[in-house]
């Protein structure tokens, strides 16, 4: 209890230094603009700025990155809720009855409600972070490579699992990960292998011209395809008034608001799932355990609470195992614990140990980016919206210019610009075809990781693969990843077996085409 | 729609038995006491190959009517955004990246957003002249040359 305390006030201290406050305000204001862009989502800005943010020290490179993270949560329920454009994939679930509740004049409550709902789940969510990451940490530190293979397997299949749509089709995008990162040099033979022949693939294809490709210039693709037109927008000014009439309306939903946040927590700690799942079941739980679970999608401001204290946990959820074991809790803490190699640190429980100022100065600027994207996201929303008023025939230019420099400099050749361009074009067929693209950037990342654990493992062994089954540790993890794997094949089963209309998450993806 | 679904099968499929036979041929066996480095690229060639077919049996199974492309409008825009992208990396070759993007924003804003001149010009000037300051000033990246490039821009 007590060390929690003096951990957390040690990374405010590290936080409130002014260079770092700095870093933390540019990074809410650029997060936002980014959430509110509807073909840009954290995942996207992070990986963008990447080649800027690693050029800073790492303290400040992170708070800067925290701010982009929280600013982008906020920023993109404001165009979800005022004009049913979902900014981010996380913020689709608060259109369900933001969207409804703008078009009944009631946009100022929904917008009220949606970022005290993140704010308060947020900073609940850091506390409980705050407890669990030391002893997690240490009880890491006591893992041999078996465990933390199983541990990326079970990333993998949480990723397969709880992604929603087809389990074949998520397990094709983890493999196509894993076999990118085995390209090039060898890690433990130093051979250079499944090169194709080409000298260009010697050095490898690295994740930051995978994610800018399939996530810059493949949502780009799929925003132009769909048009994306600047609609209408709902007037909203969020007044005092609007804040306290949302707060006392919310107190009544504490029931709603705590199932959400726990839940969301939850499956962001699960390795590899982050907030856009969360933000489906959150919704779907309110659906269900509602008395009147009719009114849902028709603007009620618990239709807005629930997915929004769902995703905003889960966010901070994802970032205690990627700070505690190395493994990202979703795809944008994936291009964080990106950030953190190219800086030189390894993640995992050493990390706590070696750089406590980092890992704390990280958590208590999270605070502090939800701090700030609360207050610039109450009042300055007029603003925010004024972006979207950009042509999108400005923004593809841009876009593309910074995606081009953004992989070239991973290794400064003109061959990298052209592999970001074939993984947008990839990226635009796997998202058409219904092939989820987040596993695919979380095995990138870990796949050199997973590799090297598991043929470790195999060495201490002597080539005896009994030694994932039996280490406890090692057993448990793999029977969790089973179990998450096959959860969408027993799911449907359980709902016949009930006899319940189903609100999964499944059936709400399908609603937000209309 | 199907056909899409198909051809993503047969690419995935296609795509597997080639890292199998890449992974092959530098030893996907264990020797050593250790297993060789195409051992773990080639089992999961092996897993994808499957997950491909599978896949594949199922499209080819089930009648799909959608189409891929909704209209042609949304082609056409998918097109002219993947061209003109394709494009900009050309010209890089040739006359280098800074040249290239500012001719790129120049046709993107004015032929395809078909944006006033004045705008044009600021877009087409602002963006890549403030993309070189930051990169190749304040972080020191050297962006691509071209074959032709104008010495005297240095």
């Amino acid at each position: 209890m007590g060390t929690a305390f003096h951990d957390l006030s040690y990374g405010l201290g590290v936080a409130v230094h002014p260079l770092n406050l700095l870093a933390g305000a540019l990074g809410v204001i650029v997060g936002t603009t980014i959430g509110v862009i509807p073909a840009l989502g954290p995942t996207q800005g992070a990986a963008l700025l990447l080649p800027i943010v690693f050029r800073l020290p790492p303290a400040t490179g992170l708070i800067f990155l925290s701010g982009l993270y929280m600013g982008a949560i906020y920023g993109g329920s404001v165009t979800s809720i005022l004009f049913n454009i979902p900014g981010t994939p996380m913020s689709v679930a608060s259109a369900f009855d933001g969207y409804p509740m703008a078009m009944k004049g009631q946009g100022a409550r929904a917008l009220a409600g949606s970022a005290l709902s993140a704010f308060i789940a947020g900073t609940g969510c850091i506390v409980l972070f705050t407890f669990f990451a030391r002893p997690l940490a240490e009880y890491a530190l006591t893992w041999g490579p078996p465990e933390y293979f199983s541990v990326m397997l079970l990333a993998y299949a949480a990723l397969a699992g709880l992604e929603g749509g087809s389990l074949v089709k998520s397990s094709i995008s983890v493999l196509l990960g894993l076999i990118l990162t085995a390209i090039g040099v060898d890690i433990i033979t130093g051979m250079p292998r499944i090169t194709f022949g080409s000298t260009n693939l010697l050095a490898g294809i690295k994740f930051l011209v995978v994610v800018v490709g399939m996530f810059g210039i493949g949502e780009l693709l799929r925003a132009a395809e769909e048009n994306i037109m600047s609609k209408s927008a709902v007037k909203a000014k969020v007044r005092l008034a609007d804040i306290v009439g949302a707060l006392k309306e919310m107190s009544g939903y504490w029931k709603t608001f705590l199932r959400s946040t726990l839940i969301g927590f939850w499956i962001g700690v699960l390795p590899g799932t982050g907030a856009t799942p969360a933000s489906f079941v959150g919704y779907g739980l309110a659906k269900r355990f509602s008395k009147n679970p009719e009114k849902f999608g028709t603007g009620v401001l618990e239709g807005v609470v629930a997915p929004e204290s769902a995703a905003s946990s889960a966010e901070v959820g994802s970032l205690l195992p990627l700070v505690t074991l190395g493994i990202p809790g979703s795809p944008t803490a994936a291009v964080i614990l990106g950030a953190l190699m190219i800086w030189g640190l390894q993640p995992g429980p050493l990390l706590m140990v070696d750089h406590p100022e980092i890992v704390w100065g990280f958590i208590a600027s999270m605070y502090i980016a939800a701090v700030l994207s609360m207050v610039l996201n109450m009042f300055a929303i007029p603003l925010w919206t004024q972006i979207l008023k950009i042509p999108f025939t400005v923004q593809v230019p841009l876009i593309v210019f910074l995606c081009y420099i953004g992989g070239y400099t991973e290794n400064n050749t003109l061959f990298t610009m052209w592999m970001v361009l074939v993984f947008g074009v990839i990226g635009f067929f796997f998202k058409k075809l219904g092939y989820p693209l987040s596993p695919l950037v979380v095995a990138i990342v870990l796949g050199d990781d997973t590799e090297s654990s598991f043929r470790r493992s195999l060495i201490i062994s002597g080539g005896n693969p009994s030694i994932f089954f039996t280490r406890p540790v090692s057993l448990s993890l793999l029977l969790l990843a089973l179990a998450l794997f096959l959860f969408p094949l027993v799911s449907p089963a359980m709902k016949r077996f009930r006899k319940q209309p189903a609100p999964g998450p499944a059936a709400e993806t399908g609603d937000r085409a209309a | 729609m199907r056909t899409g679904q198909i051809l993503m099968g047969v690419a995935v499929v296609a795509f597997a038995v080639a890292v199998m036979v890449q992974a092959a041929s530098v030893g996907a066996r264990w020797t050593e006491g250790q297993a060789g480095p195409g051992f773990f690229p080639f089992w999961l060639g092996a897993l994808l190959a499957v997950c491909g077919a599978i896949v594949l049996v199922q499209s080819l199974r089930r009648p799909d009517a959608a189409k891929f492309f909704h209209d042609r409008t949304a082609l056409a825009s998918v097109l002219k955004v993947t061209a003109t992208a394709a494009g900009l990396l050309v010209l890089t070759y040739l006359i280098g990246f800074r040249l290239a993007s500012i001719g790129y924003l120049f046709v993107y804003t004015r032929y395809i957003g078909k944006h006033r001149w004045p705008a044009v010009i600021a877009m087409s000037l602002i963006i890549p002249i403030s993309g070189y300051y930051i990169f190749e000033r304040v972080l020191q990246v050297a962006l691509p040359r071209g074959i032709l490039e104008i010495p005297y821009l240095d």
